[in-house]
């Protein structure tokens, strides 16, 4: 049956999963085979599944695919082999959501290095023990500002959610703010936003008229409330492909989109499809390593790697990254300024999410959006 | 026919290429039971299922007491159907199989009851009510395809071959309680057979049809005495066809020439040329030669080549030159045996002749022109 | 023990199938059997057993996820949508596969050939390549939308899909040739005099239909409503793909407690339920699937 998908890899963690869960107190191992084997399962069975990864001298960077992938192979991972020849980087392009790095982390068995995620998730599964702290002998944690970095991560690039809209439908008055975003009024049409809460609530309270400044901490309740106002004329999406389509298709005439997906659907609809940075809400990409990764030393080499000024505002020209490297914005060439959401000028113009609120509040917050979805 | 209660007039019915039915008229007297006798394909189920409404001739009408209806509705005719294999609705309880016409005309639930129960007691199944058709015997669900058929007191009953998954036995038992039943209720009885015992025992009239079209209409005894064509004279039961001459001898009797023998007929009627001559099997009187027999004149000499002993009667083959007799003989105490040089004798009133050619009768053909030149 | 009755069972499906005469001790075919059990129990029954254990021991052991998830509004929402959506599909599934099955019943060999591709088809194209198509046909600058508009008979596109109307529509088409083939089966076992016979004996159309057809047919329905049921508790793609993010199902709300919230806890309580109430089903109805293929008793 085609439409159930089962995921293999979630398996094979379990017995660690519980020791760990249960801080090893409650549940011995010898507890917990009986408990297996009661359920008619066998215990040699339960370290199956060889590593996909074969050798010491191999880097595996998980990534969500896409555009990424190239960009990245191109970029990144030549010019890492050409400082480290011996190693060889391979990539996973399966998407490292939390719960496959938990399910990784918790099986012992490793097989990713160094995954493309964001700062709020080096913070939540930092704090879960997922994650390696940075290794401050190889990445020079200064090259980005304070506030752009963790215990368990470095600020890797920019990007933000972007109000991006249909050119040719509003012309010469095209949506400014959320506020706008949410006038079904006056701005006709649908509205894409992502079935994620990460940017959501922000967008929704500075609709709801809430200064910039006194976002956080977020007023869940209110925002929820304002994103109910729209729900019926909102297609909630869960990948980015998708609200790409949705606007190239005319269906949705304002979606909340990646910068970087965004630019990618101007480019494709000759500038039909356009967006701008006011009222973005900046998020921070940060590269996890994972705890327990097979070759830990040479993820945060390549951590450090992407941290250089030069393949930054390449990454910048690819995808759209913006540069976090202070000293990589003084080699951005002037157009593309425009469409680097880590300018000066844009960052003055957005609103730079609190990674630390999100760590805190993001499990039970995504529960409550995705209730208020499915209600 | 004085009464006319059920009339087909002219019914022609094809499916593609094939005739089922061939502009066939018949007449239907209220309360008889009639026979509908044929081989396979000779268009007698055709026929019922027109009857029935199940399906629509091309051509011709069907009349019900004068009323036009070849194009009624099933279900607005009220005739009973009993179909091959009975057609016992296999979720429904005998009691409900026979309350189902009832119920679907939504009659009160109280003569529901009484009228259900009148017609178990008809047919002998109270015992059975509450079974599901599939346990019951053969027997038993015929006799529940009947009393479902009459329960709603139908103008007509059409009954589709319906002994035909019985065995031997069984068969004679319902062939008399179907007889009796038609007595009992009075209602007019349409019977689909190949079986030509069956509609001997059973009908009051025999309508023998053959590749579409009726060959004979008779009651039982004149079919089986004077089949008006070779077909049926061969289909009713064992026959003898010689081909003979007829010809009338100086007193005006009538007698045949047949493989150099004359035998005399018992009918008076003038009769002359080529013919098949009938003579049933029981009808031929059979002595060994060298005993003392009487009417020696018209005996003919033969030899048996086979015997057939049946129980109450046995069947022996009697070669006379190049053609062969079957003779019938009813408790010999000793049989002849293959190879008895034997004399033939038939009944001179037993015998019947059809001109060669199958399309005219031998009473048409007495006055035809050429006799009377 | 799972194991030796699992063999046992194989065996004798193994030598039902090739009527290969028993052997003593371990014959090659029980090696075979015995291998595809392993696989099934390294496949199947360990990571399910896995899931239902987990589903006791996180976060503390005991039943408490069971408490808890039983006061959990979010999974009550959820469910209920399930259960909503799954109703609906199964019922306009079996209405119209019903009527797809009449038709292939009365139609000619040649037409019931055809017809027969047209439902087995479906089946060999991918769940994903379907939705996606659905999509292109009905969202408002789709097919038939542009149709409608074009001929006057909307002024406004109509969202077809991306909404709960698209998630049943989706999954009814799914769904659709599991319901017509146990139907189908069972009507052509139907005699197909019995509804004229009803209507010689004074039934008419409707009459025969509601009071013969229908109830001798009632086994193909049921196994279709047995199969239908328990496959649209789990759907996953279709509710995630047609529903514009707004039809969460239970497969989906798992699949997000597993991957981004990291509530295992839900995720596995919610799974052995899931698997609990699908073993349900299966145990007490699989004699209905028997039925759709079993022979006429005479």
């Amino acid at each position: 049956m085609s439409d159930f998908t089962y995921d293999t890899g979630y398996m094979q963690h379990l017995e660690q999963s519980v020791r760990r869960e249960t801080q090893g107190k409650t549940v011995h191992r010898r507890r917990f085979l009986q408990v297996l084997s009661a359920l008619g399962v066998s215990i040699g069975s339960l370290s199956f599944l060889p590593s996909a990864r074969a050798q010491q001298s191999e880097l595996v960077v998980a990534n969500w695919g896409g555009d990424a992938l190239p960009a990245q192979r191109d970029i990144l991972a030549a010019e890492f082999v050409k400082r480290y020849p011996q190693i060889h980087v391979a990539f996973d392009t399966t998407g490292p959501t939390p719960g496959k790095i938990k399910a990784l982390v918790e099986s012992d068995n490793v097989s990713w290095d160094v995954a493309d995620r964001n700062l709020l998730s080096a913070l939540e599964l930092g704090r879960q023990g997922l994650l390696e702290k940075v290794d401050e002998s190889i990445v020079d944690i200064n090259a980005v500002p304070s506030q752009f970095r963790t215990e368990w991560g470095v600020g890797s690039y920019f990007f933000s959610f972007v109000i991006t809209y249909d050119a040719v439908r509003f012309g010469s008055t095209p949506p400014r703010t959320w506020k706008d975003f949410w006038d079904l009024q006056t701005f006709k049409g649908k509205r894409a936003l992502r079935n994620n809460v990460e940017g959501v609530l922000e967008s929704a309270l500075l609709a709801d008229g809430v200064a910039p400044d006194k976002l956080y901490p977020l007023n869940v309740n209110r925002g929820l409330d304002k994103v109910r106002q729209i729900k019926a004329e909102t297609i909630f999406y869960s990948n980015t492909s998708e609200a790409q389509q949705l606007l190239r298709s005319g269906e949705v005439s304002i979606g909340s989109l990646w910068s970087t997906r965004a630019q990618g659907v101007k480019e494709d609809t000759k500038g039909r499809i356009d967006y701008h940075f006011n009222e973005g809400i900046l998020l921070i990409a940060a590269w996890n390593v994972l705890k327990g990764a097979k070759n830990v030393k040479d993820a945060w080499r390549w951590v450090a790697l992407s941290q250089d000024p030069y393949l930054q505002v390449a990454l910048l020209k690819k995808l759209g990254w913006g540069p976090i490297n202070p000293a990589a914005n003084k080699l951005v060439p002037a157009e593309l300024q425009a469409q680097n959401p880590g300018s000066p000028e844009n960052i003055a113009r957005q609103i730079v999410v609190d990674a630390e609120w999100y760590a805190r509040n993001y499990f039970e917050v995504q529960n409550r959006y995705l209730d208020v979805l499915a209600a | 026919m004085s009464s006319s209660f059920l009339t087909i007039d002219s019914i022609c019915k094809r499916y593609g290429l094939l005739r089922a039915l061939e502009a066939v008229s018949l007449d239907v007297t209220q309360g008889e039971f009639l026979t509908l006798l044929g081989p396979s394909g000779s268009g007698k189920s055709t026929l019922l299922a027109i009857l029935a409404g199940f399906a629509e001739p091309d051509q011709g009408i069907v009349r019900l007491n004068g009323r036009d209806i070849t194009r009624l509705a099933p279900e607005a005719r009220r005739f009973g159907v009993v179909p091959q294999g009975y057609g016992l609705f296999p979720h429904l309880t005998v009691y409900e199989n026979i309350a189902f016409p009832l119920r679907v005309r939504r009659s009160r639930s109280a003569s529901i009851n009484g009228r259900v129960r009148q017609v178990m007691e008809l047919l002998q199944i109270g015992s059975v009510k509450s079974r599901l058709p599939r346990e019951l015997s053969g027997g038993q669900q015929q006799r529940v395809a009947l009393a479902r058929a009459l329960s709603f007191e139908p103008d007509l009953l059409l009954l589709d071959e319906p002994m035909s998954a019985l065995d031997a036995l069984l068969r004679r038992d319902l062939q008399a309680e179907l007889v009796r039943l038609h007595r009992q209720v009075g209602t007019t009885f349409v019977y689909v057979t190949h079986d030509q015992q069956e509609a001997l025992a059973l009908s009051d009239r025999i309508v023998v049809l053959n590749h579409g079209r009726i060959e004979q209409i008779g009651t039982p005894r004149s079919i089986y005495a004077q089949p008006a064509t070779r077909f049926v004279a061969n289909f009713l039961g064992k026959n003898n066809l010689l081909q003979a001459t007829a010809a009338i001898g100086p007193l005006g009797r009538l007698h045949f020439h047949w493989n150099g023998h004359r035998i005399a007929a018992g009918v008076t009627a003038p009769f002359e040329g080529p013919c098949s001559l009938t003579i049933r099997p029981e009808a031929i009187v059979l002595t060994k030669v060298g005993h003392s027999s009487q009417g020696t004149k018209d005996r003919i000499l033969g030899t048996v080549v086979n015997h057939t002993f049946h129980g109450a009667s046995a069947d022996v083959i009697v070669a006379v030159g190049h053609e062969s007799l079957t003779v019938t003989l009813t408790a010999a105490a000793s049989p002849p045996v293959p190879g008895d040089e034997v004399w033939l004798a038939f009944d001179a009133e037993r015998l019947w002749c059809l001109p060669e050619a199958d399309t005219i009768s031998p009473a048409a053909s007495a006055t035809s022109p050429e006799l009377a030149a | 023990m799972i194991l030796p009755s699992a063999i046992a069972l194989g065996r004798e499906f193994a030598g039902a199938r090739f009527q290969i005469a028993p052997v003593r001790g371990l014959s090659v075919q029980d090696g075979l059997v015995i291998g595809s059990v392993l696989v099934l129990i390294a496949c199947y029954l360990l990571p399910l057993g896995a899931v239902v254990a987990l589903s006791f021991l996180v976060p503390v052991p005991g039943i408490g996820n069971y408490w808890s998830i039983f006061q959990n509004a979010t999974v009550h929402a959820v469910v209920g949508k399930t259960l909503w959506i799954s109703s609906l599909t199964v019922g306009l599934t079996l209405l119209l596969g019903y009527i797809t099955a009449y038709a292939l019943v009365q139609a000619g060999p040649v037409a019931r050939k055809l017809m027969l591709a047209g439902v087995l088809l479906p089946l060999w194209i991918s769940v994903l390549v379907r939705n996606y198509a659905w999509i292109a046909l009905l969202s408002p600058g789709g097919i038939v939308n542009s149709i409608l508009i074009r001929w006057g008979w909307l002024d406004q596109p109509v969202s077809l899909v991306r909404n709960s109307f698209g998630v049943v529509l989706g999954m009814v088409h799914y769904m659709l040739p599991y319901a017509i083939l146990p139907i189908y089966a069972q009507m052509a076992r139907i005699d197909s005099t019995l509804p004229h016979l009803a209507r010689s004996l004074g039934a008419s159309p409707r009459q025969a239909f509601i009071r013969v057809f229908l109830p001798l047919s009632r086994p193909g329905l049921a196994a279709a409503a047995f199969l239908t049921s328990i496959m649209s508790l789990g759907f996953y793609l279709t509710p995630a793909m047609l529903g514009g993010g707004k039809t969460v199902m239970v497969a989906e709300f798992i699949s997000i407690q597993v991957t981004e919230t990291l509530r295992w806890d839900i995720a596995t309580t919610l799974s052995t339920l899931l698997l609990l109430v699908t073993g349900a089903l299966v145990w007490r109805f699989s004699h209905l699937l028997e039925l759709a293929t079993a022979k006429p008793k005479t």
